[in-house]
């Protein structure tokens, strides 16, 4: 990717969770985005990881074709990104969808990498030696503890 | 081009998934001497990342972006690494079903391989071997606990799934590589066994051509993965070869080595595609098997089952951007998530495309469309049934979040098209298809190739069809006769010999 696109990378990947909206709002220079863009671009077929950095212009240049304003989505405030992005994410146009997707999807890889958004998320239990809850109806135990070494 | 490396052995196998382990430990069993090469890395004793980010990229096949072709594309999901797929998926294990053997006796004559009663010892004894066992109630956790609840009030046939994970601390980290190896992938179980009983293995060891010679295999060729560098190798084969490259990637082997009569022609898949709910209390996915409770309805031509994802896919898999969605990232507790496999009837076909990589033509009909609906509506319904608030189908032209039981009635009649779905697939089949007939199949009752003597097959390539369950255990018990076929045959060769 070349150096502006890396940016409107940053800039739309780091739209779908803005700073200073509720929940989970990272602070963008935390998360890095273009690094998890960028690694699975590597890992990807090539026609993917081209589906990709087409999302990147695709979701950069929204603005203009979305809203008919001449910019890019680095020229919006926090909110109207992420109205966009949502906004994209709806499209009726299958391929619209789909590579917006894509990117949310990359966006989350960068997101979960940071431990505290992780822990701020509440995906993993609580305490490990406490156990999660288990569904009613069903007898609660605690998870099996491993007393042997990896068969 | 002059290989670098060489070796020799009585059977050289082409990769390690199910097809593969399993012949190379039925024959170094057999006193047989066996070269396993597997085109991804080599993670036994290595702690797998814990991140899906590098998890993905180290194990899974072009990170999971392997697709069908044209305008609405499928991922195609598959393992890369010592015990391919196995390595990466959640250890359910189904016995081929009746019906399914019947009509592979009868309509491809594959009486020779399943007898019941041979079939039934070899499911007997992989299922001791890996310890197969039903998911207890103390590793259900919130989300195999909840689909329990919906199958018990909607009087749906659900019961806990059996895996061969009987050691599992329910960390739900299947997809990412078991932490505890507690699941009895091949690069835990057979892999190793074949390597006690004297086989060899060879990882980044990429295979491009088997070598013919005389109307006989002879051996493979490939380059190494040297990190740095690619070095070209010649493995030979004394006795046989066996291919076990997995639905995809085996025709392009055999069709880059001469074969072409129906090689990639009868592509089939189990293609799945999940729903989302959310509850008011904790759910907790990352406790619990990843897979551990299943609702088969095969009469209905699908299946139910849970699927615990890791926190990435789970985020993205919730609707919105911004403030709606940001307020749902940080009570991933809440969720659960189950998915329906469907019994495709399409037919598709895969060649090798311009860059050597697989190019797969396959297009679901109007009827498996239908029935992967009806399936999505099920969920819906059993989710509510189970106490979600909200419930997200996850289909095009429908409203992205459900608040209430009724409108399920909008998944189960609205008029969706293809592009509507999210589909994904990794149940893969048929692509090198048995029958006894030469007319009809690529590798004959013994799943030898029918134009290449010494050639064997020997993974899901060679179903004649689909399954409408999951795979792997009659991957490998199949696997399991034929090898026995071949050892046996082996063993007249070497006495004539």
């Amino acid at each position: 990717m070349l150096r502006f696109e890396r940016r409107w990378a940053h800039d739309v990947m780091s739209s779908f969770a803005p700073p200073g909206g509720p929940g989970l709002a990272p602070d963008p220079g935390r998360v890095d985005f273009v690094g998890a863009l960028r690694t699975q671009m590597r890992a990807s077929t090539p026609l993917a990881a081209l589906g990709l950095r087409l999302a990147v212009w695709m979701a950069a240049l929204a603005p203009l074709w979305t809203l008919g304003r001449l910019r890019t989505i680095r020229g919006l405030r926090p909110a109207e990104r992420a109205a966009v992005l949502a906004r994209l994410l709806r499209s009726r146009l299958y391929l619209v969808r789909e590579l917006t997707l894509f990117l949310k999807l990359a966006a989350c890889f960068a997101l979960f990498r940071v431990p505290e958004l992780r822990a701020q998320s509440h995906y993993d239990p609580a305490q490990a030696d406490e156990g999660p809850p288990a569904a009613s109806g069903v007898r609660r135990r605690l998870p099996v503890v491993a007393t042997g070494g990896a068969p | 081009m002059t290989p670098r490396w060489t070796d020799e052995a009585d059977v050289v196998v082409v990769g390690t998934g199910a097809g593969g382990a399993t012949a190379a430990r039925v024959l170094s069993e057999a006193g047989l001497e066996v070269l396993m090469l597997e085109e991804g890395p080599d993670l036994r004793g290595v702690e797998r990342p814990e991140q899906l980010l590098e998890a993905l990229a180290l194990t899974m096949r072009d990170f999971g972006s392997q697709t069908t072709a044209g305008p609405v594309p499928m991922p195609l999901l598959q393992g890369r690494l010592v015990g391919g797929s196995t390595a990466i998926n959640s250890g359910i294990v189904w016995r081929l079903p009746e019906d399914v053997r019947r009509d592979w006796v009868d309509r491809f004559g594959l009486g020779e391989l399943l007898e019941a009663r041979a079939l039934e010892r070899a499911f007997e004894r992989i299922e001791r071997e890996l310890e197969v066992t039903e998911t207890p109630l103390a590793l259900y956790g919130g989300n195999n606990g909840k689909m329990a609840e919906a199958a018990a009030r909607l009087g749906l046939p659900g019961k806990p799934i059996a895996r061969n994970a009987r050691r599992c601390e329910g960390r739900a980290r299947c997809l990412q590589g078991c932490p505890s190896r507690a699941r009895q992938s091949m690069d835990v179980s057979y892999v190793p066994r074949a390597i006690e009983m004297g086989a060899r293995l060879r990882a980044r060891a990429r295979v491009e051509r088997i070598v013919v010679r005389g109307g006989r295999a002879t051996g493979v060729r490939g380059t190494l993965d040297d990190g740095d560098r690619r070095v070209p190798f010649e493995a030979r084969a004394r006795r046989a070869v066996v291919v076990a490259a997995g639905a995809l990637h085996t025709p392009i082997l055999l069709r880059r080595s001469g074969l072409r009569r129906g090689v990639g022609d009868r592509f089939q898949a189990h293609p799945g595609s999940a729903v989302v709910g959310r509850f008011d209390e904790p759910v907790v996915m990352a406790f619990g098997a990843t897979q551990g409770y299943e609702v088969p309805l095969r009469e209905r031509g699908f299946k139910l089952e849970t699927l615990a994802l890791p926190p990435e896919m789970l985020a993205a898999r919730l609707p919105g951007a911004g403030a709606e969605w940001q307020r749902r990232l940080v009570e991933l507790d809440r969720y659960a998530q189950w998915c329906a496999q469907v019994r495709f009837r399409a037919l598709g076909t895969v060649r090798p495309g311009w860059s050597g990589r697989p190019v797969v033509r396959y297009v679901p009909t109007d009827d498996d469309l239908a029935r992967m609906q009806a399936a999505i509506a099920l969920l819906c319904e059993m989710m509510f049934a189970a106490g979600a608030t909200e419930v997200f189908p996850g289909l095009g032209g429908l409203p992205e979040v459900l608040d209430r039981p009724e409108q399920v009635r909008l998944v189960r009649e609205a008029r969706l098209s293809r592009r509507d779905f999210h589909l994904i697939a990794s149940h893969l089949f048929g692509t090198a298809c048995a029958h006894a007939d030469r007319a009809h199949g690529v590798v004959d009752a013994r799943l030898r190739a029918h134009d290449v003597e010494r050639l064997y097959v020997m993974d899901a390539s060679v179903f004649p069809t689909n399954l409408g369950v999951n795979p792997q255990h009659s991957i490998m018990a199949v696997v399991w006769l034929a090898a026995e076929r071949l050892a046996a045959d082996a063993g007249a060769m070497r006495a004539a010999a």
